[in-house]
């Protein structure tokens, strides 16, 4: 070392430390020997009891240290048991949410499956016990019950084709949707709250969003009632064209006042769907409500 | 609440408001509408249960659903009025 931060540590220093014939003050002694690496503890043992004071002064220190070392492993088990009740905690939190989650995830995934598929919600099943039980019979299109229509595919992209076959007063599609248009605020709160009506509630409402968005008519022809109608009963925008054409080629096209007097068009259409349109007033070219007859 | 949604979705079934039973639709038409007036009643306190306060829930899930006018409203509201009374005589049955 070239340059002590003792002077006094320095060989030299030490020979001449101990050459010089006065003895050091017990200070002068403590700071030499802090100055050769002993502790402030090891320096005052050796001053006050020689050198045999050097190994009980180290199990102090070593006492101490082993304290301070008890101390903070204490202190560590104590935060990792808090850490462990703060994960278990937070994964009960989890866990809830997670299930929420996790019924709206599979009935929007079960609904975009559905539609695929071309499922029919209302299509009767094989009963249980028979051997096609749970299976889609060929039979049985909803709603009015009855009819036998084959299944149609919902489509998986939005139509490009915007025109409904229809007159003026029936403007095209619109915007593509989300479901959020659908379900809304107050419905995505339904879903997220951990009650299960609610889950059961939201998840509904999730899944006819979904078979909404996936049907291809767009908002702007549907009143809000409307669009809930075409999401439990799965209609694809597809079949309300061909409802409206065939309706209007095989002149099954009724106009119903209702008890407001507010006209509306009825098109009973050969595939087995009946739409309805208001034809006057504010909700003009907007579907009121479509069913399987 | 699920018997009193069932009660509301019989009263609008039997009432038709808007004709679309008597047009052929089905019995369910008007069942979300019945779910939406059957959680708001349920969130109302009772000393709020009222017949004009029920009224007023009609009305608005009504405006919202069918997107109706003032106009609209107020040619409905008998309609509403019957069915608001109505509720109210099915929930005092159900009071202890």
């Amino acid at each position: 070392m070239t340059f002590p931060a003792n002077e006094q540590a320095r060989v030299s220093g030490v020979k001449k430390f101990f050459d010089m014939a006065n003895v050091p003050s017990e200070r002068e002694f403590e700071s030499f020997l802090r100055a050769s690496g002993l502790s402030r503890k090891q320096s005052r043992g050796v001053i006050a009891c020689g050198y045999k004071a050097l190994a009980a002064a180290q199990e102090e220190d070593d006492e101490d240290e082993s304290a301070e070392w008890d101390s903070l492993i204490a202190s560590i088990k104590q935060a990792t048991e808090e850490m462990k009740r703060g994960i278990a905690r937070q994964q009960q939190v989890s866990d809830e949410e997670s299930a929420v989650y996790s019924s709206l995830i599979e009935s929007i995934k079960q609904a975009t499956e559905d539609m695929k598929a071309g499922f029919d919600p209302a299509q009767a099943r094989a009963p249980a016990g028979n051997s096609a039980g749970g299976q889609w019979s060929d039979t049985g299109g909803g709603g009015g019950g009855g009819g036998g229509s084959p299944r149609q595919p919902f489509p998986t992209r939005r139509p490009q084709n915007l025109d409904w076959p229809s007159g003026p007063d029936e403007p095209g599609l619109g915007h593509p949707l989300s479901p959020l248009d659908f379900i809304g605020a107050g419905g995505v709160a339904r879903v997220l709250k951990p009650v299960a009506s609610e889950i059961v509630s939201g998840a509904v409402a999730a899944r006819n969003a979904a078979r909404l968005m996936a049907s291809g008519i767009a908002k702007e022809k549907l009143t809000d009632h409307g669009g809930i109608r075409v999401g439990e009963r799965a209609v694809s925008n597809r079949e309300v064209e061909d409802a409206i054409r065939t309706a209007k080629a095989t002149g099954n096209v009724t106009t119903k006042l209702g008890k407001y007097r507010t006209p509306q068009n009825v098109y009973k259409g050969s595939n087995g769907v009946t739409v309805h349109i208001e034809t006057q007033g504010r909700n003009v070219g907007k579907i009121i409500t479509l069913y399987r007859h | 609440m699920s018997i009193l949604r069932t009660s509301i979705e019989e009263m609008l079934r039997a009432e038709d408001i808007e004709s679309l039973i008597e047009s052929g639709a089905p019995d369910d038409e008007y069942d979300s509408e019945a779910e939406e007036i059957a959680r708001a009643l349920n969130a109302l306190k009772s000393n709020r249960f009222t017949e004009d306060n029920i009224v007023s829930i009609i009305s608005q899930v009504w405006t919202k659903m069918f997107n109706l006018d003032e106009d609209d409203i107020q040619k409905r509201m008998p309609a509403f009025q019957k069915v608001a009374h109505e509720v109210l005589l099915a929930r005092n049955d159900k009071q202890p």
